[in-house]
């Protein structure tokens, strides 16, 4: 990709996080709820909450409201927390290490248990091999993740510990930075809950390189099954298999909400979570702005990764 | 305080608006009956042991720490933690009886209930995070102390709420106002007499001085940057803060210079943040964690309070908190609800035992406002008992036989939905015909804001024990406005809000106390309200834990706590 193409594609890249700006605070504001209320509490006067949405600049129009909070981003301001009474950005940002470990093992799950799912199911389609590794594929895509979470919480952790004084993993989770016992569990319950529509999706692409010339010319200058489908056709299916790796690393960046809350792991997705519970409007747009620039530059960096890998994408 | 007006989790401004809320949640288990053999206190067995030092107590909480600073952390995590970093002049025993802290006895106060004079303890010390001493506690400290809680000037915002307890105080106002940094009101009499002039009588005064809002800090090192004084706490309370990491955890240490010597407790005090609720009663289920700071979850409150082996472990306290059918008193003209035969009719439908069925008879059945643990609560007093014979006689010499068409707004936290659902079957047998909406929290109280709530399933949960945060905040014509969340009936009597004036005022004690029940007694006459449930919270403590009792103010009292050896 060349510079130029590049800062195109980050441009583009920004526009995508500034509309999704304005839809969230669209949305956010379209909800007839009353942050100020909650925030002064029952004994409050009139004259003191006006005094609040003064402060708070919530007085003002909304288009106005809108403009500012754009210009404050272009700036790299996303604002003050009402509940915090800190700015979004560092709030954010200091989370960021606990939900990277987090997204980072969970992805790793995610490859390690999809991508030989779906290259088993896709040799044989239509085979028993194919319909079993599909219902564990679809079994997976469609487990709740708050189900799991505890499930795997019970029986991994409580259970072993409980009934026999096996201390596998910390019973009810928490978090300790860059320890793999209690990193274990969330990225297992977050990487399962991709892997099913990962496998699918190695399925189709692995199967869809299955069928083509080159494989056949393969097969008939007599290569190994195994080395046809590994080296071959997996190697030529990659390109979306990191399309989708990349978005879900961003998508997992910008806060894995359920699992964090489940496990007590204390990254962003927690604070998304208690934005959202404590009405406090800058946070919620800061955590979904985030995400989405999360998405956003997973995504260019993807392309970036499809051209190293396929060399007729290097040029622009 | 409403009992709704904070998120299940995260930072709330209303401390037990937060555990009211879970409670709810606390309630919607599989189906299982009270169970008989849940104490009061942890370690019934052990009651008369002595007190051991040592350990260390782990508690887990879902919210995080609002702020550690006493001058605006106002929530159900903050408040246990404030309190064993810092000390207030008087504070509550096991109960709701006001007992000296800092003072050394409880005031002298003036004939005309206006003038407070306390003496300090002596021996009482400030230590820093470090363990060092900073300078032992003077009486100017609590001056200052109460100034800058009223302070404009404290960054971030102090909470309204927080400042609106102490306006009482003489020269508050010009505080408030920023017109001056001194509080004229609070003279010091010598090194360790302090006074009180109070701009009017005030019975309640002492109660607000046990709130933690009134910790005595060391005003130069306070200052105004509450974040800052919040990352470095200094306080005379029986522990230091040794670390706190957002999110995840805050460690308490043994003050070694604490005035109270023979005090007795864990070493150490790990505040785990960020738990979740199931994950908590996990861990103390396996014996990793000591408390858990929440009610316990929704989805084990059967499978745990009828489980043998926890018999001794569960904890069970009735709040001072009341749960409500609120119907509006000064409703649009020609409506049914206008005539207090309609609204006694609407009491009298109510079966509060299928309400307390559907929560699992987590709670007992309300007969008046004052719930149990409120100084004022007259067992006795029960006006509307369920008939819903007599019910459809009132309606019908109201000069609706044939019902009507109402609408009962609630918010969407379960089991609130569903137990509108049973007010709403409640009332269809009499004829009256209730259409249910469901509201999202705030939407909910801008809705009875706006004066368009013409029945309300409703809360409130004391600010602190005593009957005038039952009256003045539901009851009172200066409620009564729209715009204003918590007077949801809208009820507005002047000869009552009189007789409320002359009782607030009045000094502590059995007279007051018959005044209020009076006032409760002549408030039923006009049937604003149908109390409904006094709700019971519950938690499952670990085993080695002793002398843990859910307080009625504080619920986790963690200054009490003991771990056995």
């Amino acid at each position: 990709m060349s510079a130029a193409a590049l800062l195109r594609r980050l441009a583009w890249s920004g526009l995508a996080v500034l509309a999704a700006a304005v839809l969230t605070f669209g949305l956010v504001y379209l909800v007839p709820a009353d942050p100020v209320r909650v925030l002064v509490g029952p004994h409050a006067t009139g004259a003191q909450l006006e005094e609040v949405r003064r402060t708070l600049g919530l007085d003002r129009p909304l288009p106005i409201r809108l403009a500012s909070y754009l210009g404050g981003l272009l700036r790299g301001d996303l604002g003050h927390s009402y509940s915090e009474g800190r700015d979004v950005l560092p709030l954010i940002v200091e989370r960021l290490p606990a939900t990277a470990q987090l997204a980072l093992a969970g992805l790793a799950v995610q490859v390690a248990l999809g991508l030989p799912l779906g290259v088993v199911a896709a040799r044989r389609p239509g085979s028993l091999v194919d319909r079993v590794a599909t219902l564990l594929a679809l079994g997976l895509v469609s487990a709740p993740v708050f189900l799991v979470g505890y499930l795997a919480l019970d029986l991994l952790a409580f259970e072993p510990r409980v009934r026999w004084g096996l201390d596998l993993f910390p019973v009810g989770g928490g978090y300790r930075p860059l320890d793999p016992r209690f990193l274990a569990l969330p990225a297992l319950v977050l990487g399962t809950a991709g892997a099913g529509a990962y496998a699918r999706l190695t399925r189709t692409a692995v199967l869809d390189e299955l069928g083509r010339e080159y494989i056949r010319t393969a097969r008939a200058k007599g290569a190994a099954e195994r080395r046809v489908v590994w080296r071959h056709a997996l190697r030529n299916a990659l390109g979306p298999l990191v399309s989708q790796l990349g978005v879900d690393a961003g998508a997992f960046l910008g806060g894995v909400a359920i699992v964090e809350r489940i496990f007590g792991w204390p990254g962003v997705g927690q604070l998304a979570l208690r934005s959202i519970e404590t009405d406090d409007v800058p946070l919620v747009m800061g955590t979904v702005v985030f995400g989405t620039a999360c998405v956003a530059l997973a995504s260019v960096a993807v392309d970036l990764a499809q051209a190293a890998l396929d060399p007729r994408l290097r040029r622009g | 305080m409403d009992r709704w007006t904070a998120p299940r989790t995260g930072r709330s401004r209303r401390p037990l608006a937060l555990l009211a809320a879970s409670l709810a949640l606390a309630a919607c288990g599989s189906a299982s009956p009270t169970p008989a053999g849940s104490a009061a206190t942890s370690g019934a067995a052990e009651a008369g042991a002595t007190p051991t030092t040592g350990g260390t107590l782990s508690i887990a909480f879902q919210g995080d720490i609002g702020s550690l600073d006493p001058a605006i952390g106002y929530d159900t995590v903050s408040w246990p933690a404030e309190r064993l970093l810092f000390d207030t002049l008087v504070t509550y025993d096991a109960g709701t009886r006001i007992v000296p802290l800092l003072a050394r006895t409880m005031p002298t106060v003036s004939a005309d209930g206006r003038t407070y004079t306390f003496d300090l303890r002596d021996g009482v010390d400030f230590v820093r995070p470090d363990g060092s001493v900073l300078r032992p506690l003077r009486a100017a400290d609590v001056a200052a102390s109460l100034a800058r809680l009223l302070d404009p000037k404290l960054k971030p915002a102090p909470d309204p709420a927080g400042a609106d307890f102490y306006a009482d105080i003489e020269g508050a106002d010009a505080v408030l106002a920023g017109t001056t940094s001194t509080l004229a009101g609070v003279k010091v009499l010598g090194p360790t007499r302090v006074e009180f002039d109070l701009a009017r009588p005030d019975a309640t005064f002492l109660q607000v001085l046990a709130l933690p809002f009134a910790s005595i800090v060391p005003a130069e090192v306070a200052g105004e940057d509450t974040t800052a004084f919040a990352a470095h706490p200094v306080g005379s309370g029986p522990y230091l803060l040794r670390s706190y990491t957002k999110g995840q955890a805050a460690v308490f240490i043994r003050n070694p210079h604490f005035w109270d010597a023979s005090r007795a407790g864990p070493d150490e005090i790990d505040l785990r943040v960020g738990v979740d609720g199931q994950a908590a009663l996990q861990q103390v289920e396996a014996g990793s964690l000591d408390l858990m700071g929440d009610p316990l979850p929704a989805a084990a409150f059967g499978a745990v309070t009828a489980d043998p082996r926890f018999a001794r472990q569960v904890v069970r306290r009735t709040l001072v908190e009341t749960q409500y059918l609120a119907m509006d008193t000064q409703p649009p003209a020609g409506s049914p609800l206008a005539d207090v035969r309609v609204r006694q009719a609407i009491a009298q439908a109510v079966d509060k035992s299928y309400i307390l069925k559907l929560v699992h008879g987590a709670g007992v059945a309300a007969g008046c406002i004052f719930p149990p643990d409120l100084p004022g609560y007259d067992p006795s007093c029960d006006p509307y008992p369920y008939d819903p014979a007599a019910a459809r006689r009132l309606l019908a010499a109201a000069g609706y036989p044939n019902g009507f068409s109402t609408t009962l707004y609630t918010d969407t936290d379960d089991p609130d939905p569903r137990i509108a659902g049973a007010l709403r079957d409640d009332l269809a047998a009499i004829g009256v015909r209730v259409d249910v909406v469901a509201q999202a929290f705030d939407t909910y109280l801008a809705t009875i804001a706006a004066h368009k709530a013409p029945l309300a399933w409703n809360g409130w949960v004391q600010d602190f024990p005593d009957p005038s945060d039952f009256i003045d905040p539901l009851f009172s014509c200066a409620s009564a406005g729209v715009g204003n969340s918590s007077n949801p009936a809208f009820f507005c009597d002047h000869a009552i809000d009189a007789l409320a004036a002359r009782a607030r005022a009045e000094p502590d004690g059995p007279a007051r106390l018959a005044d209020y029940r009076e006032i409760q007694r002549r408030i039923m006459a006009q049937v604003p309200w149908v109390p409904v449930r006094f709700p019971d919270y519950y938690t499952l403590v670990g085993s080695r834990v002793r002398g843990f009792a859910l307080h009625p103010v504080w619920i986790d009292d963690l200054r009490s706590v003991w771990l056995a050896t």
